[in-house]
């Protein structure tokens, strides 16, 4: 039943309004990335992986310890 | 007519899909970066960092980064547990990773992360691949990491375990209109092994006896989580142009453990090509189910003193100047413990400069 609502949803998200090609200039801008920093936000997700119980979902964090 | 084609062109290029960005726009470019996080609990972590990113040909892009995480610790977490001197540590990380886009709408990728420490070593194996449908307006995404843990301990050579983890992300990006993506991410991992730290000892207390007695920390071996993220980005039109992001993550666990994060972030350009960026993230998480302040009388089958899994809040900013290859960025964080006597706050200072430059 949840993979049905999921497909439902995706489905109706999908179903948006086409935006061709041409009409991205905007949604090409380097501001619009994510993550915007790589690898400043990649280091940042390490330090909260290591500080905080929560894990994924944002971006690989790499591995190590971080015991401290 | 010349000038309108070349930039019809140039945003056919340049937009694509919907994704962030694809093989095709990589450029061959080295990077390198400086963090220094500093906190009031006398932990200082400079992290130098270098690599190279390289288009092979118009489908293939190989990339290789190393950095060294250099740990100068006297943290109370640290102090009270085993070591009854400063820590200083290295840690070297390594990830290296390659994309191949055989069509403009599907890709596969693959990646290597190698960490070692002289006490522990980390190995991450990752494969993933995407299709763009609906005429590109929208992006699957599915990855899947294989994560392989070794434990070992400076103190006692014959210390030896393991973990192994393994975790699939499948993603979503949808375009809703010329200027806003929508994105949803699904991640669940399953993590089987020795989680718990080997210098971390947990007291018990006997009311009827001044004698402390310290045990091992234990942790479940099996640790399995869900974790779901939804993500809205859109291109203002004020008279200013600035660029938001904004999502909301929610996690659960087997170990009970259970938070949420808002996360906020605008960009806008000042001119000559220089652009300011402000970020925000707030974080809450309830306890794991086996955390405890303070163990009494009997020793629990599993017990930490691990902060981390206690109730905690994170506020964390960030300003951000980014200035053609030049990235820099200036950000404080606290660290709110609800339950640990030791410490209730831990705060931070982070700065990380990063430069791009292609050849």
């Amino acid at each position: 039943m949840r993979l049905l609502m999921v497909a439902v949803a995706l489905a109706l998200v999908a179903s948006c309004a086409r935006v061709k090609p041409y009409e991205r200039e905007v949604l090409a801008h380097p501001a619009m990335r994510q993550p915007a920093h790589p690898t400043i936000d990649s280091r940042d997700q390490h330090m909260f992986q290591v500080r905080e119980a929560s894990r994924g979902a944002i971006g690989a964090a790499g591995g190590g310890c971080g015991c401290n | 007519m010349r000038l309108q084609l070349i930039t019809v062109a140039a945003v056919l290029l340049a937009a694509g899909s919907a994704r962030a960005q694809s093989v095709a726009d990589t450029e061959r470019a080295w990077n390198s970066g400086l963090r220094v996080y500093a906190d009031d609990d006398h932990v200082t972590v400079i992290t130098p960092s270098g690599g190279v990113v390289a288009p092979i040909g118009e489908a293939l892009v190989t990339d290789v980064a190393v950095a060294v995480d250099v740990v100068s610790a006297a943290s109370v977490d640290v102090l009270t547990q085993a070591s009854p001197a400063d820590v200083d540590e290295r840690r070297v990380e390594i990830d290296t990773g390659v994309a191949y886009a055989p069509t403009p709408t599907l890709g596969v990728r693959g990646r290597v992360i190698v960490s070692h420490e002289n006490d522990y070593d980390a190995l991450r194996l990752s494969a993933g691949g995407r299709i763009e449908v609906a005429q590109r307006n929208a992006t699957i995404d599915l990855a899947y990491t294989l994560a392989l843990d070794s434990v070992g301990s400076a103190v006692d050579d014959n210390f030896d375990e393991s973990r192994i983890g393994h975790q699939l992300t499948a993603s979503f990006t949808q375009i809703v209109d010329r200027q806003t993506y929508l994105d949803f991410v699904v991640d669940a991992q399953r993590s089987d092994g020795y989680h718990a730290n080997p210098y971390r000892l947990v007291p018990i207390v006997d009311p009827d006896s001044p004698a402390l007695m310290s045990v091992a920390e234990a942790t479940p071996e099996l640790r399995t989580s869900v974790a779901g993220l939804v993500r809205v980005r859109h291109a203002f039109d004020t008279p200013r142009r600035w660029f938001g992001s904004a999502y909301y993550r929610g996690y659960i666990d087997t170990w009970d453990v259970v938070s949420h994060t808002g996360y906020a972030h605008a960009i806008t350009p000042i001119g000559s090509g220089v652009q300011l960026g402000v970020q925000a993230r707030l974080y809450w998480q309830g306890a794991a189910e086996f955390y405890r302040a303070t163990y009494v009388d009997d020793v629990p089958e599993h017990r930490t003193r691990d902060r981390t899994l206690g109730g905690m809040t994170t506020v964390h900013g960030a300003i951000t100047v980014e200035a053609g290859w030049f990235v820099g960025s200036l950000g404080a964080a606290r660290f709110s413990f609800h339950d640990y006597p030791a410490q209730a706050h831990r705060s931070a200072l982070i700065v990380s400069t990063g430069t791009v430059v292609p050849f």
